[in-house]
């Protein structure tokens, strides 16, 4: 209803699809990128692009899922963007890895478990994984989303989801390992 | 005990899969709360300049929107076009005819944004007097527009008409379906109800002229028909204005300067087809779809009519000057080959929108075939390959959807689809972190398409791969004569931001920092993404802190904490404060 009432040129009804959806998008988008000013980006990209597209919405499906299907896409191409230009991958990953290695911390794991940011190691450990491994990923391991669900959102079948979430939970895993042998090994010395 | 139970600080005690699901609780845990109201309502409001915005666009959507493998969407250019009443004559109204798809603004003189929309297609515009309109296109590839516009050819300027002041005559443009506003047409009131566009001229606030693609006009309450045109008399109107509208459909004409014509010589033609949606050509040049009301010069045309199913109407049609020649065409069943295809291509994308790839497989069949049916033209087997290639794209593919733009862009580098294909593989080479092919791939795009509509991508690309190649000092001239050449190249704020990051790291802080001052000051940085407005923010701070400039670094540390007071490199720089 609100859809239509914006493709009548109603744009308090865009300000009303934006309230109600807004910050599931957020939250999602905070699951993929682990930090909110990208999550704000992404809601925003997110919706700019449902603006262009709202002609296109087909009402015979789910507005939500529509919606979410953008979110991915948006949030796939900037995955995609970030790992081509390497250069801009800095952030919380920087930090993460500063911090890690800072000598003067009695214990990375220490300080970290503290502070209760174990986040930060897991999301510099999704960094090595594909833009549609990692949003497989997040959404079903971290937001308990359906195979089944995810693939209506992104397009692929819900075989494809399970392969990308299990190779991405392999590849997580073993960075996981690799980083904590290493935090042991400097505990150890 | 569990590692649920366990405090985060016996981490070292867990087994590797008790770690593991540790890690993912914690992820959860850390990223359960979204966002807040308060950036939700900031976000809203960002949106909302986003779309008001003559980019119509922020950083992340260009960018992604530039660097999208499988996205057909394309930021196209600018039309400028400059309305003057020619010197001595009586100044009359101007018809700009587009065809795309996607975001248009209207600018009004001073520059001011007057509106601005997300369309499916803009049929025509028309222009007042001395107005000028600064259009602003986003448009899906080559053929691409072109079947979004014949599906969608209606203007979506929201239920009430638009109007633009311009000098002595003003422009409507009515929107597609709902009621549209109450005009005056001499004494009577005017409503156009349903129509997919409507567009009229007015000159001092009485409407001289109306045309409706489709839908029904309302005088004073009473259905008029389809279309009022100056010949009809309801009420007063000025005389001397056979000019004053102009339909002319087409791709070709949308970025040219408008003529004046006499009026004398050129006459109109309403042509309506059963079915109707039939494709129209005038003298081989496509003028859209039935039913169609369209100015040309007052001479023979040769008419073609085609429409999927049926058999194609040709015939010479002789225009008269200063009058309207209704021609009704009936079309019989039996299409030709070219319009089977046509067909085939429709749903071929249709398919393609769903990523059914092996349904386009099946539609596409005959057009993919080595030896191809001998009819079918080349664009069109082009065509075909491109939308295999994408859909292959979409589906993560991207080695297979790598050989087909491949062999696309060899066999068929004089279309739009091989043009296209050359500039994908050297998107799917970089995005597959193969860094010098896709140099070497946009080089080529660049040697032979040197205009082409990527052109500005693929310069600014090449930069990029030079950067991924660690070729610093290249990537840094590369970067600066792409900014040189294309000042208000799509690529160009990222050019800088790239640039203000090589010089930072290879530790030339000074101009490092001027550099990231240029991101942060310049007009582009309200289209930052804010998470690399951060990383400006950041990164010129360090510049001030290698620098040793305490002064410079503890001012900016304010305007950063200012911009983002719950930034994530705060903690970091009260460290690092000298």
């Amino acid at each position: 209803m609100l859809v239509a009432h914006f493709l009548d040129g109603d744009q308090r009804a865009f300000d009303d699809l934006y309230r109600r959806h807004a910050a599931a998008v957020g939250r999602r988008m905070q699951r993929v990128f682990g930090n909110r000013t990208d999550a704000e980006d992404m809601v925003q990209a997110t919706f700019l692009q449902v603006h262009r597209s709202l002609a296109r919405y087909d009402d015979r499906y789910e507005f939500g899922a529509w919606l979410h299907g953008i979110a991915f896409r948006v949030a796939g191409h900037e995955l995609r963007a970030r790992r081509r230009r390497f250069w801009q991958k800095i952030g919380f990953m920087e930090d993460a890895s500063t911090q890690a290695h800072d000598p003067s911390a009695e214990s990375a794991v220490h300080a970290r478990a503290q502070q209760g940011q174990l986040m930060n190691i897991m999301y510099q450990a999704l960094a090595g994984l594909s833009p549609d491994q990692r949003i497989a990923y997040t959404m079903h391991e971290i937001d308990d989303m359906g195979l089944t669900e995810i693939g209506e959102a992104t397009g692929a079948s819900p075989q494809a989801v399970y392969a990308r979430v299990n190779s991405a939970r392999k590849k997580v895993r073993k960075r996981l390992d690799a980083w904590r042998r290493e935090q042991e090994r400097r505990m150890g010395r | 005990m569990t590692e649920g139970d366990k405090h985060p600080a016996d981490l070292s005690g867990l087994s590797d899969d008790e770690f593991y699901r540790a890690m993912v609780r914690d992820s959860r845990a850390g990223t359960a709360e979204g966002l807040d109201s308060d950036s939700l309502q900031h976000t809203l409001a960002r949106t909302r300049q986003a779309i008001a915005s003559p980019s119509a666009s922020s950083w992340p959507t260009w960018l992604w929107r530039g660097a999208s493998g499988a996205g057909l969407l394309l930021a196209a250019g600018v039309v400028l076009l400059l309305m003057r009443p020619p010197n001595g004559d009586t100044p009359r109204p101007q018809v700009a005819v587009l065809r795309a798809s996607g975001t248009v603004q209207f600018l009004g003189e001073e520059g001011e944004i007057l509106a601005a929309d997300t369309t499916q297609a803009i049929e025509s515009i028309v222009l007042g007097t001395g107005a000028k309109v600064d259009v602003r296109l986003d448009y899906l590839s080559g053929a691409s527009a072109q079947l979004a516009l014949r599906d969608r050819s209606r203007l979506d300027v929201g239920s009430s008409a638009l109007v633009l002041q311009s000098g002595r005559g003003y422009l409507s443009v009515i929107s597609a379906g709902g009621i549209g506003p109450v005009m005056r047409l001499g004494e009577v009131n005017v409503v156009v109800v349903g129509a997919r566009f409507g567009v009229s001229v007015s000159d001092g606030g009485t409407l001289q002229s109306l045309v409706v693609a489709e839908g029904r006009v309302e005088i004073d309450g009473g259905s008029l028909g389809r279309s009022i045109d100056e010949g009809d008399s309801f009420g007063p109107r000025p005389a001397a204005h056979a000019d004053t509208v102009e339909l002319v459909r087409g791709l070709r004409h949308w970025s040219t300067d408008l003529p004046h014509r006499s009026s004398a010589a050129s006459g109109f033609l309403q042509l309506t087809s059963s079915p109707s949606g039939a494709r129209v050509w005038v003298d081989g040049e496509g003028f859209g779809s039935t039913p169609l009301f369209a100015r040309l010069p007052a001479t023979a045309h040769m008419v073609v009519v085609q429409h999927s199913g049926f058999r194609p109407y040709r015939k010479e049609i002789i225009i008269p000057s200063a009058i309207v020649r209704d021609v009704s065409v009936a079309l019989s069943p039996a299409g030709t080959l070219q319009v089977e295809t046509s067909d085939r291509l429709r749903r071929a994308r249709e398919a393609l929108r769903k990523q059914a790839c092996d349904r386009l497989n099946d539609v596409l069949g005959p057009l993919l075939r080595k030896k191809p049916d001998p009819s079918s033209v080349a664009t069109e087997r082009a065509l075909s390959r491109l939308l295999v290639a994408e859909c292959q794209l979409r589906r993560g593919q991207s080695n297979n959807a790598l050989a087909a733009f491949r062999d696309l862009a060899e066999n068929f580098p004089d279309t739009r689809a091989g043009e296209q294909a050359t500039f994908e593989m050297g998107k799917i080479l970089a995005d597959n972190g193969r860094a010098a092919s896709s140099r070497r791939a946009m080089r080529t795009y660049l040697r032979r398409y040197p205009q082409g509509i990527f052109a500005d991508s693929a310069g600014y690309r090449i930069c990029e791969a030079l950067i991924a190649e660690s070729a610093v000092k290249k990537a840094a001239r590369c970067l600066r004569r792409y900014r040189e050449e294309r000042p208000q190249g799509l690529w160009s704020d990222p050019a800088l931001f790239a640039l203000a990051q090589l010089e930072f790291d290879r530790q030339a802080f000074r101009r490092s920092a001027e550099l990231w001052q240029a991101v942060l000051g310049s007009e582009s940085s309200g289209r930052l993404q804010r998470s690399n407005l951060e990383v400006a923010h950041y990164r010129l701070i360090q510049s001030y802190r290698h620098l040793g400039d305490r002064d410079g670094f503890i001012e900016q540390l304010a305007r950063y904490r200012r911009a983002f007071p719950r930034g994530k490199y705060l903690k970091q720089l009260a460290k690092d404060q000298p």
